[in-house]
């Protein structure tokens, strides 16, 4: 996974690119944090460049929209397809997380 | 049956011997008419009677069909199981649920699992600054003997005046010492906790490794799974509702059948007005063989052979048939009394 944070508009964008798993979450904690630690009220979490995601990378997507709760934000899901979006659907995380095209 | 009941001992025939040749041979002929017409008579009723019951039978055999048709598609449509009877098209609905329950289930586990390492990581944090504290009270610990040290030797120079320093200074090695023993222990706890948390991260990462390897994390089997599901779904409803709608068909024709063959009864009615058509023609027969076997000496008086038209036309009770014998007869129309002939006094089956 590499990832990139834009914290330029309104919201905090983070860009995940390539395959999003349990390996990755080391890595995915400075996401989390940034997304705690930012100051806007809401953070984008961009899957566009996104090729595969596992149970562990749903997890984790998971416990960053808990923590950002926690430091009141608001988290969503964008440019989700194909299989992501299909991951993403199967256990109905998008009612959870909002998910916009 | 209502009407004249056929009876050929009814028909008196006077003795051959005071007829005419012709008498003779009129007689014979309307014995062999009537016998020929009541027999016929018989033989449609009971065709008919046949008839009427082989349809009725066709039609209760057509309803227990589609009854028997809609039983066998409720057994085909539902599985017994330890009492419970469950309906196939709610099993795939089932079995989606059940593997979204499995699949929510995993991703709470994952979430948690990460969670937990990521607490750990921030425990394993905080143990660090503790062995860092611990490592700087070591290092104030041995600058405060090395002072004792001092302190000792210089109490010695000044000989009696530095008794009581001395005794100090010795008191503060015994505490330089006993902070070095609490130290080691602090530093044996802090890497005892330390190593058990990194073996609980260790193991957790090893499990996702296992989950890995039997395809746990990769949710792509489930995702097969519930498209397949829905496939399979869809395809049971279109099916039921396909078989519904056959059977709806089915029970349309019957029901049609049923109407149909009970027209066909109904039209079969034809039968008992020509049985009191025929039962007409044979009671004026009879009348005219009574009135030519008793009276055969009136057969040329015009009052008595009025007397035998109007007797037969008053016993002729279908306005039809008593029109045409009063044409035959009397060569004049029949005026219409009070008509009794319609279906209201046929009798039905």
């Amino acid at each position: 996974m590499d990832y990139k944070i834009d914290q330029g508009g309104d919201a905090l964008k983070v860009y995940i690119s390539g395959v999003l798993t349990f390996d990755d979450h080391e890595r995915f904690k400075s996401v989390v944090k940034a997304i705690s630690d930012s100051t806007s009220a809401t953070a984008e979490i961009d899957l566009t460049e996104t090729k595969m995601i596992d149970s562990a990378g749903i997890g984790m997507l998971l416990l960053a929209n808990d923590r950002a709760k926690k430091a009141g934000k608001d988290v969503r899901l964008t440019g989700a397809s194909g299989h992501v979006l299909k991951v993403i659907q199967l256990p109905k995380v998008d009612e959870i997380i909002p998910v916009a095209s | 049956m209502t009407g004249m009941a056929l009876n050929q001992s009814e028909i008196v025939v006077a003795p051959a011997a005071m007829k005419s040749p012709f008498a003779k041979l009129l007689l014979a002929a309307l014995g062999s008419a009537e016998t020929v017409l009541a027999e016929t008579t018989r033989d449609v009723e009971e065709q008919t009677q046949r008839l009427s019951g082989l349809f009725t039978s066709l039609t209760e055999k057509s309803s227990e069909q589609t009854e028997r048709l809609s039983e066998l598609f409720a057994q085909i449509t539902t599985v017994d199981h330890d009492g419970q009877s469950f309906d196939l098209v709610t099993l795939p609905r089932i079995l989606q649920e059940s593997l979204q329950e499995v699949t929510e289930r995993i991703l709470v586990l994952s979430k948690q699992g990460v969670g937990l390492i990521y607490s750990l990581d921030e425990i394993l944090g905080e143990i660090d600054e503790v062995a860092s504290c611990i490592g700087e009270i070591e290092a104030i610990n041995r600058q405060t003997r090395l002072l004792s040290l001092n302190a000792q030797i210089e109490a010695g120079r000044a000989g009696a005046a530095g008794v009581g320093f001395q005794v100090v200074s010795m008191e503060m090695q015994s505490l330089s010492r006993r902070i070095d023993a609490l130290s080691e222990k602090m530093r044996g706890s802090v890497g005892k906790v330390t190593a058990s948390i990194r073996e609980v991260i260790g193991s957790i990462r090893s499990e996702y490794q296992e989950l890995s390897e039997i395809g746990a994390m990769d949710l792509t089997s489930q995702i097969d799974a519930k498209e397949q599901l829905e496939v399979l779904l869809n395809a049971l409803v279109a099916r039921n509702n396909e078989i519904q709608k056959e059977l709806g068909n089915s029970t349309d024709a019957s029901r049609r059948m049923a109407e149909e063959i009970h027209d066909v009864v109904m039209a079969m009615q034809f039968q008992d007005r020509m049985k009191q058509r025929t039962e007409a023609v044979i009671g004026a027969f009879d009348q005219i063989v009574s009135f030519m076997g008793e009276h055969d000496d009136l057969a040329m008086d015009q009052d008595s052979c009025e007397a035998l038209t109007t007797a037969i036309l008053g016993s002729i009770t279908l306005s039809d048939v008593r029109r045409e014998f009063q044409r035959s007869l009397s060569g004049s129309e029949a005026e219409e009394p009070e008509d009794n002939d319609d279906m209201s006094n046929i009798e039905l089956f």
